[in-house]
């Protein structure tokens, strides 16, 4: 069973259509299992703890910390590269009002489904575009990225929440693009646009999906067929389905900022033994 | 059960206020007086709610003693017998006062307090650093007639041994003394050179430095820190003054000045004081700072009311005569005029009851007294005496009887000698009981499960686990022969973890054999081989958590589970301690509880209060220190000889002063003697404390004598024996009081 | 949710409007601040301006249960922070413009350190003064604890107010002690003030340091103030009275800026004193509020409980009004001799409450002021057996006491030989058993099998090498039996194998530390992967491609698989804050110093299974007295056990701090006395009486027992004041029946 706080996101709903068992382990049951993911993890720590140092930075800029002030931080090469990169185009035609490391909260299928975005850019009434920062290595195609669950989900969820946004009324769906950035591709980002025919379709979809999860019970969580993406599952071992971890470079996209690293909310001071 | 007190007890009870000194004789009643002391101050509303009458004593079992005691009149009195008293011994108590304010004196409230084992291990260790650092510490005090050969034999075999009972003695005195690492090396610098044996303190200042490193203090430690704590806050010993109008203190005449000290600032310069004691039963006084002679002085000071005690029920006249001739004589005709003068034993004599007394003494009729003619060789004196009981155990099978010996070593020869010529024998040389069982039963799995591959040792597991079928002949027979053929099961993981097609079970003659005569052995054995699998799963667990899992299967009466529970609480603490140990050292440890070289604190009442009437028809072998507050109808009394009961006089050989030490010096005594010149700033002269741990030694000896000779109800039997070299002569108080003796008859 | 006057008065009030709410607990103050929290979303105020700020994180399950409901309409998340994550948020958003007036280097960033990575911190620096200059001879305390208390002071000061370099001298003078005890509070001083200059050099921050920057370089920031007054806009704080100075400071300065504000204060609380939790500074919010309003009735207790808790309140000499009810129709009590009976007793009242009475075990509650591990155990057990479901707080175990991660350790010693660790012949024994699985027979490593491959393949001669399997004796080989053999010697090849790759590999470049250095370009850099020792590496790579796969005993087994993962986690977490620094004594690596620091038992597994806790709630919970009070769920029965326990009213004592001394409230003049130690133990027993009879529906058990868990007989204040209770509720006779 599900716990009763359990919140859905992209990362769980993505992990459920690439393999029911993955979803089942990973949120279901909430094993830990610290095998390595991918490989060499020496490369990947580092790649990761840079996307995630490059999001804040973003999230910083946003919030008004001065460019001098941020930029003294770098004290690697490929971030400054992305930095850069950055400065010049990653915020190329987008709105000026923005929000950055929004989290959207929305009611679906009896539950709740949430979405952090990296950056918020609007204009009331007229646009509302959700940037998502990509640092992979790789650039994923289009198709790659029309098909994960994130360009749906949060899309839905903006349009869902839209009213708590904009005042009290709704956001037209026609008014909503998500475009992704990648750091190592600055010129080349991808845009989606929506309609209201998405967002019904999308509704549906992801209606569909939480109310057939919510009703398996244990065992019925198959394995995915695909047996390629073994290699970069933790779980691997348990499904012999092999033992050496994927090679990182060449993996399409790596979640770097998102729950990734432990979030502190936990409170730092350990419960005395009383 | 009611009390009726006797004239002179019923003057103590009148007691409503300030000091007073009770000396009371054996077999007085001095618990039952006291106890009854408590209930009526807290019936007479003397105790307010929130108050509590303190009574100290001086051991766990007389702690329990009084607490059903003075639960027992307060039911009388239809009050609530769990309020308005605390019974204390002097360490448990200043566990009480150091608990309460631990950060008074430095220490977070979760300390752990070290027993006698575990602090003798850090002294080891601490000493054999120094030995290391020191390597010709010895040659300041070895014997210059000692050729190269014997020189390196000691230095090999006994110096380091000598050392750590030095450093022993040193750390308590230094403690007692108030005196810390510090403070003694400050003292030492300003004095220069010359002190060779309180140059030891390294020894101490280790030793200490481990503790802290613990978290841990040790017993002297406690009562140290808790005079500390009176004495640092004011406030707080107010309150205690306040919450403990009356102290009774049992036991008196073994207070320790520390004790005495504590005792003192909690009852106040106002407060009410009762100390009862018998100085002539001052038998823990070796290398303590407790004198009988302090009590005495107390009760002649200012102020202080005095009432005997001098009647006691429990001794035919016949024995009173012979106790009260020993005092008598010691005072006046002991050979040695210094121990005349210091007078170990002191009237009050032994009185019989009154007339009319619920408790009369034996009669003169029905009692015996006897010593031995002449001196034996040891192993002679010890089946003189087995002779002797054979012939009355039989005879009296609702009596009680003991062998009192003066030393542990002895008693278990005598154990030993008693079991072979098959007699009822009970063991009270350091207490037989549950704790040791339990303790016992679950170290020789921890053993097993440390070598699991061994299979006597499985087959001793089998053993503990059918443990009751002992009681019953035939499930005793059985057991034998499955335990046999367990031990023959060399493969042992043939049979606890068989594989498929190979089981020991089917594949063993022994086992076959079994069958025929027992067609549910099989069953019976996998029923064990479950169990065992548990456990062997379980020693990956913590050590509490197997523990528990051992005591769930072992055992089923409620005070075992409870001692388990205990034991599992106590390792779960080691583990803290120790992180590096594993199953060895816990089977150690477990061991170490079992032969009660462990002073386990907690489960008390199954451990503790030994009652002799409760076996009856069988011997208690016991050492004269452990009988003190017992009785038996019949008492042996054994190696009654001048080794053990010296008279201080020239040509004796004594324990403490060891023949390869130069002028056969006593180094423990020497060292204390150096403690107090520092301490004190006085001078210190070679030699004069080791003739005074003679005199001391001697003293304490013939109060040793006396409690045994009190030990008796009806019949005292007194042998002695010619010691290991053959040549040792009776005590001069033996050779004296079996003239007096042959003198009555 | 029907609500009640006073709580409707909550929810209306206007939204440009700050409240003071006050109360006993379980009089539902929580309950009319969720309530306001859902008309604030339905009257059109944007979500992502309201924000719920706590003291701690155990307190927020109500309101993650509220805002994670489906009934909450969409919009931005509710944030709900702990004070200690809203620092911690802000210092690392706004490092760069607190780290250089804060003294540290701006162009790094800032390493957050744990309580355990900062104690490591503090062993670097005490251990060599103990050692060379016999520091702290004059307090009884093992090293760890003395670790603790040191970084627990500058976090007390730093909460509380008041200058680091102040704390000997409150100590010195509040506290009666002689020249030693003085000494130590000196060397203390003397270490907290290097820890911190090892701190700054470092740029690492323990939580004192988080909270200093926060509180005098960033929230005085207007760039900062606008980001949170942005996001909080509109304020739920919850149990203030459980807050610290540091966070009431940042409230009062908040308040003005807010449109608007409840701020919630349990009348009879401040359980975490320990922890400078600060009801005296909480309450002085009061008068910056707008309104104050107070919640007098209990929508919790019965009126027998309410009637027991003024009976229980007598007893303890405090004031209590005529019951109104019967106090015993709340009263169970068991009185047992032995401890495992009364733990007995416990499981039979629980079996019948559930299996009779239908109560939910979710509603059933066992308390002791201390949980031994014992106790836990054996009620675990009992209850299970029963087919009862129960759940327990475990505060944190240490990492060395998890089978799973002990036996990763040792292989990681193995692996390491370079280390000289030898593992001892029983942790490989155990490693066998572990890693090889030790469940059904014949098919994996038993007890047995383990100990005789331990002995042959593994003798002192090998230092530290496992041996091939064909090496062994025909015999032994033919006892282990060759179906295990395989598995056996696939994992000591991987092993030998990663000994070998490393001797091979180049001797990796010694990383320039701190300033100055630029991470290269990911894809040039590319150094030999196994050169440097990242022990959580090794571990995930050893789980991944050997541990967890089939024939391996973690291999399916997730209670081992959580404690691996604990175990990298905390190996990671290590690794990151210190490699790069100069703490790691020269010739060490932060592996090895990782591995000695789980042996001395410093690092536990601090996160393992929280979750569990928040999720499972249909379970009897098994809790040390203050953990179930701060959870402050209430439940419909408690169960009271060690009745005779000094823990109900101590509080914890430690050498070297002090929870009144170092607060905020203290004045630095006076000397603590006994009766302030008095006043404050009754403080503490009432409070927590009190409140957990608060947080109880129907019934409370007492279970109580002559001698304690340790044999020997307790007779602390609770019991005696719960003797005279029932001295007072049964006639003579009745009790002479018990």
């Amino acid at each position: 069973m599900l716990p009763e706080s359990f919140v859905y996101s992209q990362t769980s709903l993505q992990d459920f259509a690439d393999c029911p068992a993955l979803f089942d382990l990973r949120w279901r049951r909430r094993i830990k299992y610290p095998a390595a993911e991918s490989e060499p993890l020496e490369l990947v720590e580092a790649h990761m703890e840079r996307g995630a140092l490059f999001h804040q930075m973003i999230h910083q800029h946003t919030i008004g910390v001065p460019e001098s002030v941020i930029a003294e931080s770098i004290d690697d090469d490929e971030l400054a590269v992305w930095w850069a990169n950055y400065l010049a185009s990653g915020l190329r035609g987008v709105p000026d009002k923005r929000y950055a490391e929004l989290t959207l909260s929305v009611p679906i299928a009896n539950r709740r489904m949430v979405a952090k975005i990296d950056l918020l850019a609007f204009e009331p009434g007229r646009e509302w575009v959700i940037l998502d920062w990509k640092t992979s290595l790789r650039r994923p195609t289009r198709a790659n990225l029309m098909a994960r669950l994130q360009t749906t989900v949060y899309r839905y969820a903006l349009v869902e929440a839209g009213a708590a946004l904009n005042g009290g009324a709704a956001i037209d769906p026609a008014q909503v693009k998500m475009i992704y950035w990648f750091a190592n591709f600055p010129d080349q980002p991808e845009i989606f646009t929506y309609n209201a025919e998405d967002h019904a379709a999308a509704g549906r979809m992801l209606t569909h999906m939480i109310a057939d999860i919510e009703q398996r019970g244990d065992g019925e969580f198959p394995l995915t067929d695909d047996v390629r993406r073994c290699a970069y599952c933790a779980y691997r071992g348990l499904h012999e389905r092999g033992t050496k971890a994927g090679a990182f470079d060449a993996q399409e996209l790596t979640d770097e900022a998102t729950e990734m690293f432990p979030d502190f909310t936990l409170d730092q001071i350990a419960e005395v033994a009383f | 059960m009611k009390f009726k007190p006797r004239p002179k007890q019923a003057e103590v009870l009148r007691y409503t206020g300030g000091k007073m000194v009770v000396m009371a004789v054996p077999g007085s009643g001095k618990t039952r007086t006291l106890s009854a002391l408590a209930a009526k101050l807290i019936k007479s509303g003397a105790v307010r709610a929130d108050q509590e009458v303190l009574i100290v004593t001086l051991v766990n079992s007389a702690v329990d003693n009084f607490t059903r005691q003075v639960r027992e009149r307060l039911e009388e009195a239809r009050l609530i017998p769990t309020l308005g008293y605390r019974v204390r011994t002097l360490h448990s108590l200043c566990s009480d006062i150091v608990r309460e304010r631990p950060s008074l004196v430095g220490l977070a409230n979760d300390f752990t307090i070290v027993d006698e084992r575990e602090s003798d291990g850090i002294l080891e260790e601490a000493a054999v650093a120094w030995l290391k650092a020191n390597p010709h510490a010895a040659d300041e005090f070895l014997s210059s007639e000692l050729d190269d050969q014997r020189r390196d034999q000691v230095l090999r075999e006994d110096w380091g041994e000598t050392v750590i009972d030095v450093a022993r003695a040193f750390v308590r005195q230094a403690k007692d003394e108030q005196l810390t690492p510090e403070q003694l090396h400050e003292k030492l610098d300003r004095r220069g050179r010359g002190l060779h044996l309180a140059e030891m303190g390294a020894i101490y200042t280790n030793y200490q430095r481990s503790l802290t490193y613990r978290g841990a203090v040790d017993f002297q430690d406690l009562i140290r820190l808790a005079l500390t704590a009176l004495e640092r806050d004011e406030r707080y010993l107010a309150r205690l003054r306040e919450h403990f109008p009356f102290v009774l203190e049992d036991e008196a005449q073994d207070s320790s000045l520390l004790q005495e000290a504590i005792l003192r600032l909690l009852v106040g310069e106002k407060g009410n004081w009762v100390r009862m004691g018998d100085p002539n039963q001052a038998i823990y006084e070796t290398f303590t700072t407790a004198r009988p002679e302090n009590l005495i002085r107390f009760r002649d000071s200012k102020g202080v009311k005095h009432s005997d005690l001098p009647n006691s029920g429990r001794s035919a006249p016949k024995i009173i005569d012979v106790a009260n001739q020993l005092i008598g004589w010691t005072r006046g005709a002991h050979p040695n005029p210094v121990m005349r003068d210091r007078q170990p034993l002191t009237p009050p004599l032994i009185e019989p009851t009154p007339k009319g007394d619920p408790q009369p003494n034996p009669p003169d009729s029905d009692a015996h007294v006897y010593f031995a003619p002449n001196a034996m060789p040891p192993a002679e004196e010890v089946q003189t005496v087995i002779q002797s009981l054979r012939r009355w155990l039989p005879e009296h099978p609702d009596r009680t009887a003991a062998v009192l010996v003066p030393s542990n070593r002895f008693g278990f020869r005598v154990v030993d000698a008693l079991k072979s010529a098959k007699l009822p024998t009970v063991e009270l040389l350091r207490s037989t009981t549950s704790t040791r069982e339990a303790a016992g039963a679950m170290g020789n799995i921890l053993q097993y499960l440390s070598k699991p591959t061994d299979a006597n040792l499985l087959s001793r597991v089998y053993k503990v686990w059918r443990r009751d079928d002992r009681d019953d002949e035939a499930a005793a027979s059985r057991m034998e022969l499955v335990a046999a053929a367990l031990r023959k099961c060399v493969h042992v993981e043939e049979y606890i973890w068989n594989t498929i097609g190979r089981d020991w079970l089917d594949e063993s003659p022994e086992i076959a054999a079994l069958e025929e005569n027992d067609p549910y052995i099989k069953g019976h054995l996998e029923v064990f081989r479950v169990m065992v699998r548990r456990w062997h799963e379980a020693v990956i667990l913590p050590i509490d958590q197997l523990i528990l899992i051992l005591a769930g299967d072992l055992f089923a009466a409620e005070a075992d589970l409870a001692i388990a529970h205990s034991i599992a609480v106590l390792l779960r603490q080691r583990e803290e301690l120790h992180p590096d140990w594993r199953l060895p050292q816990y089977t150690e440890e477990l061991a170490a509880i079992a032969r009660n070289e462990r002073r386990f604190l907690g489960v008390s009442d199954a451990d503790l209060g030994f009652d002799p009437d409760a076996h009856k028809g069988k011997v208690t072998v016991a050492t004269m220190h452990a009988a003190k507050g017992l009785e038996w109808d019949r008492v042996y009394l054994m190696s009654v000889n001048l080794y053990d009961f010296p008279s201080a006089l020239p040509g004796e050989q004594y324990m403490s002063e060891k023949w390869f030490i130069r002028d056969r010096l006593n180094l423990e005594a020497e060292a204390l003697a150096q403690i107090r010149a520092l301490k004190g700033n006085t001078d210190y002269h070679e030699g004069a404390a080791t003739e005074n741990a003679r005199l001391d030694y001697a003293a304490e000896r013939l109060r040793l004598l006396y409690v045994g000779i009190t030990r008796a109800r009806r019949d005292l039997i007194v042998t002695t024996n010619t010691g290991r070299n053959g040549r040792v002569p009776p005590s001069a108080a033996f050779q004296e009081l079996r003239g007096y003796v042959e003198g009555q008859t | 949710m029907e609500l009640t006057d006073s709580q409707r008065r909550i929810v209306d009030s206007a939204r440009d409007h700050t409240l003071f709410l006050t109360g006993d607990a379980g009089t539902g103050k929580t309950t009319a601040a969720v309530a306001r929290i859902l008309s604030l979303i339905e009257q059109g105020v944007p979500s992502g301006e309201i924000l719920v700020l706590l003291p701690h994180a155990a307190l927020a399950l109500p309101y993650q249960r509220a805002l994670r409901s489906a009934a909450l309409p969409p919009g931005a998340q509710v944030d709900i922070l702990t004070f200690g994550s809203l620092v911690l948020q802000t210092v690392k958003l706004f490092w760069g413009l607190a780290a250089k007036p804060a003294g540290f280097q701006a162009d790094a960033p800032p390493n957050f350190l744990t309580l355990e990575t900062a104690q490591y911190v503090m062993s670097t620096i005490v251990d060599p003064l103990i050692e060379t200059r016999g520091y702290f001879d004059g307090v009884t305390i093992s090293r760890n604890r003395l670790y603790a208390q040191i970084v627990d002071n500058l976090e007390k000061a730093a909460l509380s107010g008041f200058p680091h370099t102040e704390i000997a001298e409150r100590m010195k003078n509040a506290i009666l002690t002689d020249s030693s005890g003085a000494h130590a509070f000196e060397q203390a001083q003397e270490c907290a003030i290097l820890f911190r200059d090892a701190c700054r050099a470092n740029n690492l921050l323990d939580f004192s340091l988080q909270v200093e920057v926060f509180t005098r370089h960033l929230w005085t920031l207007p760039e900062v103030r606008a980001y949170w007054t942005q996001r909080g806009a509109q304020l739920i704080v919850d149990n203030i009275e459980e807050g610290t100075p540091a966070m009431h400071r940042t409230l009062a300065s908040w308040l003005p800026s807010v449109k608007s504000a409840v701020l919630i204060m349990d009348s009879e609380a401040g359980f975490r004193r320990f922890l400078s939790a600060s009801p005296e500074t909480a309450g002085a919010l009061r008068d910056r509020c707008d309104e104050v309003i107070e919640f007098e009735q209990s929508l919790v207790m019965s009126p027998p409980v309410e009637a027991l808790g003024d009976e229980l309140a007598r007893s303890l000499g405090e004031y209590a009004p005529e019951p109104s009810a019967d106090p015993r129709e709340a009263l169970e009590y068991g009185l047992r001799r032995f401890y495992p009976q009364m733990l007995n007793w416990v499981a039979d009242e629980i079996t019948l409450l559930v299996k009779d009475q239908g109560v939910p075990p979710g509603e059933i509650v066992i308390l002791a002021p201390y949980m031994s591990d014992a106790i836990r155990f054996t009620l675990m057990q009992r209850l299970q057996g029963e087919g009862i479901p129960v759940r327990s707080h475990r505060p944190s175990r240490s990492l060395r006491e998890e089978p799973a991660a002990r036996a990763l350790l040792t292989l990681g010693a193995l692996a390491h030989p370079e280390w000289g660790m030898q593992p001892a012949p029983f942790d490989i024994a155990y490693m066998l058993m572990q890693a090889i699985g030790s469940a059904g027979a014949g098919r994996t490593m038993d007890l047995i099998r383990a100990q005789l491959l331990a002995e042959n393949a593994y003798p002192a001669e090998t230092k530290s090498r496992l041996a091939p399997f064909e090496t062994l004796k025909p015999e032994i080989q033919e006892r282990i039996t060759y179906l295990l053999a395989p598995r056996y010697e696939e994992l000591r090849k991987w092993i030998e194998a990663y000994i070998v790759e490393r001797e091979q590999a180049p001797a990796p470049t010694p990383t320039t530390k701190k300033k100055g250095r630029k991470k290269k370009n990911a894809l040039e850099e590319s150094p030999a992967p196994i050169a440097g020792v990242r022990l959580d590496h090794f571990f995930s790579r050893l789980f991944g491609e050997v541990l967890s796969q089939r024939g391996y005993g973690f291999h399916g087994d997730f209670d081992a698989s959580t404690a691996a993962g604990s175990l990298v986690e905390s190996a990671g977490n290590f690794r990151r804050a210190f490699e790069q620094t100069p703490l790691i004594p020269a010739g060490k690596t932060a592996a090895e110093e990782f591995v000695r620091m789980v042996d001395r038992g410093l690092l536990a597994d601090q996160y393992a299974r929280a979750w569990t806790l928040n999720d499972q709630t249909d379970a009897v919970l098994i809790a040390p007295a203050y953990t179930f009070l701060i959870r402050n769920q209430p439940v419909t029965a408690q169960f009271w056990l060690d009745l005779g326990s000094r823990g109900w009213f101590e509080r914890l004592f430690q050498p070297l701090t002090h929870p009144y001394i170092l607060s905020a409230i203290w004045e630095n003049t006076r000397t603590w006395t006994d009766d302030d130690e008095q006043e404050a133990r009754h403080d503490t027993l009432f409070h927590l009486v009190i409140g957990l009879v608060r947080r109880c529906r129907q019934r409370i058990y007492f279970g109580v027992s002559e001698l304690g868990e340790n044999g020997s007989a307790n007779t602390g204040e609770l019991l005696q004041a719960f003797g005279r209770m029932i001295a007072r509720l049964t006639p003579p006779e009745a009790a002479n029946e018990v």
